[in-house]
């Protein structure tokens, strides 16, 4: 039985890494990064599948060890920076690879990280907000409500925005 | 455009590193030595699969296997061939079977092809013999895979007749695409319901001039990567142009053929390269087909049947073959006398001639030799060291020349040639066709 769920975890691995490349970029902003994340989650993920309920469990589980990990990488970010020097904090957020000035998506990563993922997986994604209440393990509610906190942030129309 | 709009817009546009996919194979790898360590059988032939999949296209996007649609008795019925006067193969439903278990249904028809005319010997009775095996292989994974999900359904809380709800089916099924007097080809699949993630075909191109398999070479020439490449680059842009949607190149899309890319032959004789699903376009557009050459196409318009040098079977293994033609067998009981009788034929002219050689190639090992100190004999190097003076005793050869093989009767053991002594020579279906099992004296 685990044989089957395993099975259909390397096969939802495989269609969908993309979209988890896309997710661990839009939070560390660096190729390295992003790969490191997606990397790790697909190890993590293979070795304790048998943590996984059921099939229909795999996606918002393995959305979660993903999240985790990209967040784990810029704490460790952060430390590194703190310790080292301090002019270089200011460019811990911008893309180094591509050399960018400010972008929009670093209004994003302004917000509390919460917020940020909800809006993340909301938007980017398009996730149910059912499934981001399982994969961030907060209420439902919860969600509904730092979503449209993000959204006043950003300063975006709600309307515009169709939630 | 909304800030969202445009955050959504720059996130679609991350670019994808090919060593996304490279390192994602790697932990996956990883991950199967680890689950061999602990003993579970991976279905290799899956996941190597998936791998293949990942190596070929830089951010693969779905390893699917296709799966035939076995339906229903009409589409049986039109499947299975007619044969026409004239006519140089026929494809026959070998084998089919439609059955239930655990209200999973299952659904299985197993084509095999025959010449009429051409002896291919080798060839076609190989071919056959994979089509069954790959059919057979592929219903009983399908089944334990079905039987897994029943119980991972039962177990998480479903009901018995939630599942019979489920009207799981698993169906295996053939399709002719062409067949006419310079070709054959036909495709097997294998479909679950439930899922598309263990579908599987296969593609059999078959020349009936020479009988031999037809490759992209044959039809398209030594530069048929890059014909077929270019060809279908065009027809990509073509049909993107018309609103179809491919996947680009870094999101997986069309890179080139490989040199086992699928492909059928047409009613225009074209080979037709065919895509499996999100292989290189999104799952709405199902198995993407390209035509290679064909009327406003280019080179090599003419369809050139190249024959490359077609392997001569060696004599023994062509008498056996000749012999059976590509007829197979479930059980003795489904031999008719005629074949019995011709096959029985052969070996008492082998055993008259003492030409052990001959008499070996008829044998199924290990095979049973009632010699004292003998019994079971494994191989034939064995049975050569034995040799041919103390196999052929005087009271072998005259049982068997005295032997009436008219009318054998079938037993589950076989059909016996003998006088009504002691001696004989038994043979029966062995692996689905006729060999000998037994010698007693």
């Amino acid at each position: 039985m685990k044989q089957i769920v395993y099975e259909k975890l390397v096969s939802y691995i495989v269609e969908n890494q993309n979209r988890f490349y896309r997710v661990a970029y839009s939070y560390t902003r660096r190729q390295e990064d992003a790969l490191d994340a997606v990397q790790t989650t697909v190890c993590k993920a293979l070795e304790s599948y048998e943590a996984i309920k059921n099939a229909d469990a795999i996606k918002t589980w393995f959305y979660r060890i993903l999240i985790n990990e990209c967040l784990t990488i810029l704490k460790k970010r952060k430390k590194t920076v703190l310790l080292g020097d301090y002019s270089q904090q200011e460019e811990g957020y911008y893309d180094k690879d591509v050399g960018q000035k400010e972008d929009i998506n670093d209004e994003l990563s302004r917000l509390e990280p919460d917020i940020q993922g909800i809006i993340r997986l909301r938007f980017f994604e398009e996730l149910t907000l059912k499934e981001i209440s399982c994969i961030t393990g907060m209420n439902l509610n919860t969600v509904k409500t730092k979503l449209y906190r993000g959204l006043e942030l950003l300063k975006e129309n709600i309307q515009e925005a169709d939630l | 455009m909304s800030k969202l709009e445009k955050m959504k817009k720059e996130y679609d546009d991350i670019l994808i590193p090919a060593e996304l996919g490279i390192r994602i194979q790697q932990e996956i790898e990883k991950s199967q030595r680890r689950q061999r360590k602990k003993g579970h059988s991976l279905q290799h032939s899956r996941l190597k699969k998936i791998l293949h999949r990942t190596e070929a296209a830089a951010a693969a996007i779905c390893l699917l296997f296709t799966v035939a649609l076995n339906t229903n008795e009409a589409f049986a019925k039109g499947a299975a061939d007619i044969p026409v006067i004239g006519e140089l193969a026929r494809i026959l439903t070998f084998r089919s079977y439609e059955r239930e278990q655990d209200d999973i249904g299952i659904s299985v028809k197993i084509p095999s092809v025959e010449m009429i005319e051409k002896d291919t010997g080798l060839t076609m009775s190989k071919i056959n013999q994979e089509i069954y095996m790959l059919c057979e292989q592929y219903a009983k994974e399908a089944v334990l895979r079905a039987e897994e999900y029943r119980e991972a359904f039962l177990e998480t809380g479903g009901t018995a007749e939630e599942w019979a709800e489920h009207h799981v089916k698993i169906t295996v099924d053939y399709e002719i695409k062409q067949k006419n007097n310079t070709y054959l080809s036909f495709m097997v699949r294998g479909t679950e319901s439930w899922t598309n993630a263990y579908n599987a075909s296969k593609y059999y191109n078959l020349s009936l001039e020479t009988g031999d398999v037809v490759t992209l070479e044959d039809m398209l020439g030594s530069e048929y990567i890059e014909l077929a490449n270019e060809s279908i680059r065009e027809q990509i842009s073509e049909r993107q142009r018309a609103g179809e949607p491919f996947f680009t190149e870094e999101e997986g899309g069309f890179t080139g053929i490989s040199e086992d890319a699928k492909f059928y032959i047409n009613q225009e004789n074209r080979p037709v390269i065919v895509f499996d699903r999100y292989e290189i376009a999104p799952g709405s557009s199902g198995e993407p087909e390209f035509e290679i050459g064909g009327s406003s196409k280019s080179p090599n318009a003419q369809q050139s049947v190249t024959q490359e040098t077609v392997q001569e079977e060696t004599p023994e293994e062509g008498r056996n073959e000749s012999v059976q033609g590509s007829q197979r067998y479930q059980d003795n009981f489904q031999v008719d006398a005629k074949t019995a009788e011709e096959f029985a034929g052969k070996i008492k002219e082998a055993v008259a001639h003492k030409d052990l050689e001959a008499l070996m190639e008829f044998m199924a090992f290990p095979v049973y030799v009632g010699l004292p100190e003998v019994g079971t004999v494994e191989t034939q190097e064995e049975l050569l060291e034995i040799g041919a003076e103390a196999l052929f005793t005087e009271g072998l050869l005259s049982a068997v020349e005295g032997a009436d093989i008219k009318d054998l009767p079938p037993s589950m053991a076989g059909f016996s040639i003998s006088d009504g002594g002691t001696a004989n020579i038994n043979f029966g279906v062995v692996d689905g066709v006729l060999a000998i099992n037994g010698i007693n004296y």
